[in-house]
């Protein structure tokens, strides 16, 4: 064994802040998902370190992102029909399905210990996740910003939020993807719509399963997580459970909030005037625009990757008409791409 | 012929920044507009989505009151001074690109009338 090549990282790592490792374990839905809030509030006083937390929702739920309107989003009848809560986290992105057969790491800091915040952050933080995947054996690269994908599909959702004086950054690998669950729970202007978002979902969201025909067990995914993290050296990670306050802060303040129809309920900002009604993002790029009175004077579609119009489909009036797909080259597929070029894309 | 969007504090008549990321200009009837420092909006990206403060509400210093997303990540900031919210930019709210493409005149934050007379130029540094 050579000792003298291992002294300098051994002096590195005792240099290296220690940061609190909070396995939560398979835990109900909103302390899976906002737990992090109630040490966010710790994290901020001082009264505990920067925290790692791991996590697995016992049951299905859905979350929506900070900026998504409740009432535009979510399908009622989906929510009748399956029972799950809704969850509006603080962090930004889409509404999401999120189920037992998904593993979260979410990490709260302080400005300047770990990061500044923001979306450079992203980056900085899920080269861990990319790596533990690959020490899986599964190879997954980060798409800047905030998606870590097989190839070109994407395996794990990231987002990120200030919260408390305290950064937070959330994200999760999808064990199993329940493609059916991500498509119905949307309220869609046309029913014409959920066939070509089914379409797109199934062509850019993988799973672990779908990559390597079995899902990993948790408590391996967990071990590699948390070597990854440690592989980084920004930071050591010491095992510690939740404190006291923090248990108390998350009954008295984090679920009030979260089972509050305000807070989850939140007033939709003002939309944009002009065509545009409905951005539904898939993936990273990919993604759907459904516009109003572009094409004809009913609803049109149109299949983005970024500011690239790779496709356009008009919806008649008839709930089960079929979406007519524009043709190629066509005056009214310019016409869509022209609305498309004045609209917010996916970049 | 047509404005160039302006680019410095001084263009929007502003009096300073408080901190990196917000500039205000008080105005003839004691209230202030704030809005987004260049540099912040920079660092920020390209805006997605803006959530301003409720006009009409009291607001505490440093309380939640606004949000603004990009690139997936949600800055929650509160109101510098404590006070009462006059208007939030409807422009902005709808397109927060606006903020990115002319930080110190469309893309206003929000007005507000300071509950102290004096505390945004004491927060600034500035003469009041």
């Amino acid at each position: 064994m050579n000792f003298a090549a291992q002294e300098p990282s051994v002096a590195r790592e005792v240099e290296l802040p220690v940061w609190r490792l909070l396995d939560l374990g398979r835990c109900e839905p909103v302390r899976a998902q906002a737990f992090a809030e109630s040490v966010a509030e710790s994290v901020a006083a001082g009264e505990v370190p920067n925290t790692l937390l791991l996590a697995q929702p016992a049951s299905p739920y859905l979350s929506l992102g900070f900026h998504q309107s409740f009432a535009e989003e979510i399908d009622p009848s989906f929510l009748e029909r399956r029972r799950v809560p809704v969850i509006r986290r603080v962090e930004g992105g889409g509404t999401t399905w999120l189920d037992p057969d998904q593993w979260f790491y979410e990490l709260v800091y302080r400005d300047e210990d770990g990061g500044r915040g923001g979306p450079a952050d992203l980056e900085r933080f899920l080269a861990a996740p990319a790596r533990a995947a690959r020490d899986l054996g599964l190879p997954v690269d980060l798409r800047s910003p905030s998606d870590l994908v097989v190839g070109d599909r994407k395996i794990s959702g990231n987002a990120g939020g200030d919260w408390a004086d305290a950064h937070l950054l959330v994200g999760g690998f999808l064990g199993r993807a329940d493609h059916g669950a991500m498509v119905d729970l949307l309220r869609l202007p046309h029913p014409g719509i959920r066939p070509l978002l089914r379409s797109l979902i199934e062509r850019w969201v993988t799973s672990w399963e779908t990559e390597t025909g079995a899902m990993p067990s948790w408590s391996a995914l967990r071990d590699r997580l948390v070597e990854a993290f440690r592989a980084l050296r920004l930071f050591q990670l010491r095992p510690a459970p939740s404190t006291p306050a923090e248990e108390a802060r998350f009954r008295s303040e984090t679920v009030p909030r979260h089972t509050d129809p305000s807070w989850r309920e939140l007033s939709p900002v003002p939309r944009s005037p002009g065509p545009l009604i409905r951005r539904l993002r898939v993936a990273g790029p990919h993604g759907l625009l459904v516009l109003s009175g572009v094409v004809g004077t009913g609803l049109s579609v149109a299949v983005v990757d970024g500011p690239e119009v790779r496709a356009g489909y008009v919806l008649d009036t008839a709930p089960d008409a079929l979406p007519r797909r524009v043709a190629r080259d066509s005056p009214e597929l310019e016409t869509l791409r022209d609305a498309v070029r004045a609209a917010p894309g996916f970049d | 012929m047509s404005s160039a969007p302006s680019r410095t504090p001084a263009d929007a008549g502003a009096t300073c920044a408080i901190g990196a990321d917000l500039w205000f200009r008080r105005d003839a009837d004691g209230t202030y507009l704030v809005g987004l420092t260049d540099l912040a909006q920079r660092r920020a990206g390209t805006l997605a989505h803006y959530r301003g403060p409720a006009a009409g509400r009291l607001y505490r210093a440093g309380e939640p009151a606004v949000s603004l997303e990009s690139e997936k990540w949600v800055g929650h900031l509160g109101l510098p001074v404590d006070g009462t919210v006059v208007a939030t930019n409807p422009a902005a709210e709808a397109d927060p690109r606006t903020i990115n493409q002319d930080p110190y005149g469309a893309g206003w934050l929000y007005r507000m009338r300071p509950l102290e007379p004096g505390s945004f130029e004491a927060r600034s540094g500035a003469p009041a």
